[in-house]
């Protein structure tokens, strides 16, 4: 839950968790009302609390460092942070590949293809060790936050290629229609095609974020501590050891990852049931 | 707006001077001279591939042209992005596949246009939406999806959704040619419904009962030349052109 965060400051941690159980639960049953202001609340103000109050430093908060953090704390932010940004920079990728603007499309070509091109663990090995000898000396950018940069533009050139599949479903007249009522290019776009676009490539977007929520493992090489990884810590600490505790602990951690997995495959089945219950087509 | 376009009845409302359009090498359109003035109804026939619907789509520009000008309500179509999105605010376009939006509703297939580009507020498209509606007689439909609506009535939504922006101008692009036999009338009677109304109106159709009903000028297209402009009434019963005798003996039989 914690890792090496510091005891006495673990109760930030709880009140992360906690009030982000809170706010996810209504973003995600229909039938709770204020649906924008929940989302507002939770995709920005509870992640600007979050990094302050889990990297404190000001208000009277001490200082922790984000190499003490650990376990499924590291896995959650990763996580989060990877599906909330890879998603919108994904769609903006996705559009300014399909752009009439040759050096827009040149520019988005490059970088899909590039972040695809190269694997996960590289990305990694890259921004924590690599990456620090071609900045200057003092520039200091945190461990965690390399990782999680390197992680989103990964993710995103992937989120990139699943949204332009579902641009390219939506048939010509839809455009035609929408440019007809003068309604122009991000309009058009954000009120009539990708809410059609969006919705069809579903399976393949939560396919994209169940990756990402297991690759968060991957973080491991480069000694930042995930669920995974503080596991394999506790198997060395002597006060945790008994003959079964390999197969509890692997078995528990599993159980974890499954049970995110499944939870998030199942809503999205869910939400494209009601859908498509909703639009008879 | 419905009533002082007839008091302004006589100034031009598209103006078309030598528009040629190739697609590839395909000359699609071959120097085409069209001025409609305010009020008018002009209906556009002619043989399939002759160019019609591509003329029509160069009048908001969702084609574009090698050469030639196009003048809407005083305004020039060049490539300049806001200009077209003005000149597309003024002129309503119903397509032959209806080309609603089928996530949304009839209703809000009507008012997303006027909320986002007209920056009505929602109430008031509301209205404005329901009003149309009444008007193409479908009012109790508004809050199905396309999907749950017949071929007319969808085409009907498509034709308030023009509407709720009030333009000055409506094109038609074949406005009955997907649909079943019997939803054909209800359509045309809407139409004929907007042009007693004195809307200006460009149709490309092929229900010639219709064009004599509502047209005051008759247009035959071929091989992407505007081969005849014409009355009506001389349209039909003494065509200056061979090619319209043919034309005309072969789709009335």
């Amino acid at each position: 839950m914690y890792g090496f965060y510091p005891v006495s400051e673990q109760w930030r941690v709880d009140v992360i968790y906690v009030l982000g159980a809170v706010l996810l639960v209504p973003l995600l049953v229909p039938s709770v009302p204020h649906k924008g202001l929940t989302a507002i609340v939770f995709f920005g103000a509870f992640p600007m609390l979050a990094f302050f109050l889990l990297v404190g430093g000001m208000f009277g908060l001490p200082h922790v460092e984000t190499g003490v953090w650990g376990g499924l704390l590291v896995t959650l932010v990763i996580s989060f942070t990877g599906i909330m940004f890879s998603l919108p920079l994904g769609i903006l990728l996705a559009l300014g590949r399909r752009s009439q603007f040759p050096i827009t499309r040149t520019i988005c070509i490059v970088f899909i293809e590039f972040w695809r091109g190269v694997p996960l663990i590289t990305v990694l090995f890259f921004a924590t060790y690599m990456l620090p000898f071609f900045l200057p000396s003092d520039w200091r950018i945190d461990g965690l936050a390399r990782v999680l940069i390197g992680v989103v533009l990964f993710a995103a050139a992937y989120m990139a290629e699943v949204v332009r599949g579902g641009l390219q479903a939506i048939p010509r007249s839809q455009f035609e229609g929408a440019m007809a009522l003068g309604l122009g290019y991000w309009r058009m776009m954000g009120l009539v095609i990708l809410p059609q676009a969006l919705r069809l490539v579903i399976p393949g977007i939560v396919n994209s974020f169940i990756a990402l929520f297991k690759d968060t493992t991957l973080v491991l090489i480069v000694a930042i501590f995930d669920l995974l990884g503080q596991l394999r810590a506790a198997f060395a600490d002597p006060s945790w050891a008994t003959p079964v505790t390999l197969f509890t602990g692997f078995a528990f951690a599993g159980a974890i990852y499954f049970a995110g997995s499944f939870g998030m495959s199942r809503y999205a089945l869910f939400m494209e049931r009601r859908m498509n219950t909703d639009r008879l087509h | 707006m419905a009533s002082d376009m007839r008091t302004t009845a006589h100034e031009v409302a598209i103006e078309i001077i030598g528009l040629h359009k190739w697609f590839g090498s395909f000359h699609v359109l071959r120097e085409i001279d069209l001025k409609v003035m305010q009020g008018e109804r002009i209906v556009i026939c002619g043989p399939s591939g002759s160019g019609k619907s591509t003329l029509l789509r160069c009048i908001n520009r969702i084609e574009d042209w090698q050469r030639g000008r196009v003048i809407v309500d005083g305004t020039e179509l060049t490539n300049d992005l806001k200009t077209i999105d003005e000149v597309r605010g003024e002129v309503g376009m119903v397509f032959q596949q209806f080309n609603l939006f089928p996530h949304l509703t009839a209703l809000e297939n009507c008012t997303l246009a006027p909320i986002w580009v007209r920056k009505m507020p929602k109430s008031e498209a509301d209205e404005l939406a329901r009003h149309y509606l009444s008007r193409v007689r479908i009012p109790e439909q508004a809050d199905k999806y396309p999907a749950q609506l017949s071929g007319g009535q969808q085409q009907r939504v498509a034709i308030a959704r023009a509407l709720c922006m009030q333009p000055k101008i409506m094109l038609f692009d074949e406005p009955t040619s997907a649909l079943d036999p019997e939803m054909v009338k209800e359509v045309l009677d809407t139409i004929v419904g907007l042009a007693l109304d004195g809307m200006t109106m460009v149709v490309v159709s092929h229900e010639m009962g219709f064009a004599r009903q509502v047209a005051s000028r008759m247009v035959l297209m071929d091989a992407g030349q505007i081969i005849e402009v014409n009355e009506p009434e001389a349209f039909f019963s003494h065509p200056q052109h061979e090619r319209t005798k043919l034309f005309l003996g072969q789709i009335l039989r």
